[in-house]
């Protein structure tokens, strides 16, 4: 696997995460639990723009694995 | 009239009025009641018991029956407006174990023997007088006890561990049938409820019992016990995401020459480790 793909791929897991966290925000009873996640989606959301930029740069530097 | 059909007559009528007297007077557990109301309930069961038998003559026995009915409702109400009459009924509580030092004279005081005073705190687990911090004899006579606190079970405070605020769970089918009013305070509804069935393959007929915790998480029972419904582990996986994302993101880190992107990683893994930190507690 190329660092390209692996990174796309933790991508992904926490882009899940991220949307797992979100669901538990809505759902949660809790006030204090629903503020927690949604002020941790927020923080996971900074990472996810990271890791995003960095892809694009991986692509940018080794185009033949655009797209994969 | 025939003597048998008086007696009916008299302990139906006091029958009705001792259930009207027992709710006036108010709700007491017979554990919980102080020395006066039991005065008071023997005093009023050993007049209805003489009345209805016509060993005293019943105008008298009635008259006596209602004035006892009413100095208790009347005691019961003054003594919730004064604390000083209601201390004089119902005796005040008395410290009998201060900073582990048993008080003889409060025992004296309210005629309680070394042995009460141990069998009670046996009743209550206690069988070393040395693990007690503070005790108080209530009212009733029942001894309360603090442990010292290096006696005191552990909580997950004393460990310093935070745990996730527990709202209770409700209980959303009930015997095959959909509680709608459950689902509703939750802010689900029966569309969510069939998906989550869906998921784990069950169909809405063979739940015996469903219940979903403050996170939406959908513990089942099956009628048919022969099949194994999966076990809520959505919030498990999450964290163990989190924790997989933080340790791919330290292998790239230490795999990449670049350096601008080595640092980038590093911030990444630094944030992800305060969101495992921050919503850890929750997730367990």
């Amino acid at each position: 696997m190329t660092t390209h793909s692996k990174v796309r791929q933790t991508l992904a897991c926490l882009e899940g995460a991220k949307a797992t966290m979100d669901v538990y925000g809505e759902i949660s009873q809790d006030e204090q639990a629903r503020k927690i996640f949604h002020r941790n989606s927020q923080k996971l959301d900074l990472v996810l723009d990271r890791l995003k930029k960095r892809v694009r740069d991986l692509e940018f530097e080794e185009p033949q694995f655009k797209g994969f | 009239m025939p003597e048998w059909l008086q007696i009916i007559i008299r302990s139906v009528v006091l029958i009705a009025f001792l259930i009207v007297l027992t709710r006036v007077v108010g709700r007491k557990i017979a554990a919980r009641m102080t020395f006066f109301d039991i005065i008071f309930a023997m005093v009023l069961s050993v007049l209805a018991a003489a009345v209805t038998l016509n060993l005293i003559h019943a105008a008298y026995g009635f008259i006596a029956l209602i004035t006892w009915a009413l100095a208790g409702i009347g005691i019961s109400f003054l003594s919730m407006k004064s604390k000083m009459i209601h201390e004089l009924l119902h005796g005040k509580e008395a410290v009998v174990i201060k900073h582990g030092k048993i008080m003889e004279d409060q025992l004296m005081k309210m005629r309680f023997t070394p042995e009460d005073l141990l069998q009670q705190l046996r009743s209550k687990q206690i069988f070393n007088v040395a693990d007690v911090e503070f005790a108080v004899m209530e009212s009733t006579g029942e001894i309360n006890a603090l442990l010292k606190s290096n006696q005191q079970p552990i909580t997950p405070k004393h460990l310093g561990v935070e745990t996730a605020p527990q709202t209770g769970a409700q209980t959303v089918i009930m015997d095959g049938n959909i509680m709608d009013e459950a689902l509703s305070t939750m802010g689900l509804n029966r569309g969510w409820l069939r998906t989550e069935l869906d998921k784990i393959g069950v169909s809405p007929e063979n739940v015996f019992l469903a219940q979903v915790d403050a996170m939406g998480d959908l513990y089942v029972d099956l009628f048919d016990d022969a099949i194994q419904p999966p076990q809520p582990t959505a919030r498990q996986l999450l964290l163990t995401t989190l924790e997989q994302a933080k340790a791919d993101l330290k292998t790239f880190s230490l795999e990449t020459d670049n350096q601008k992107a080595k640092q980038m990683y590093d911030q990444c893994v630094k944030e992800l480790e305060s969101i495992v930190y921050d919503v850890r507690p929750l997730l367990k």
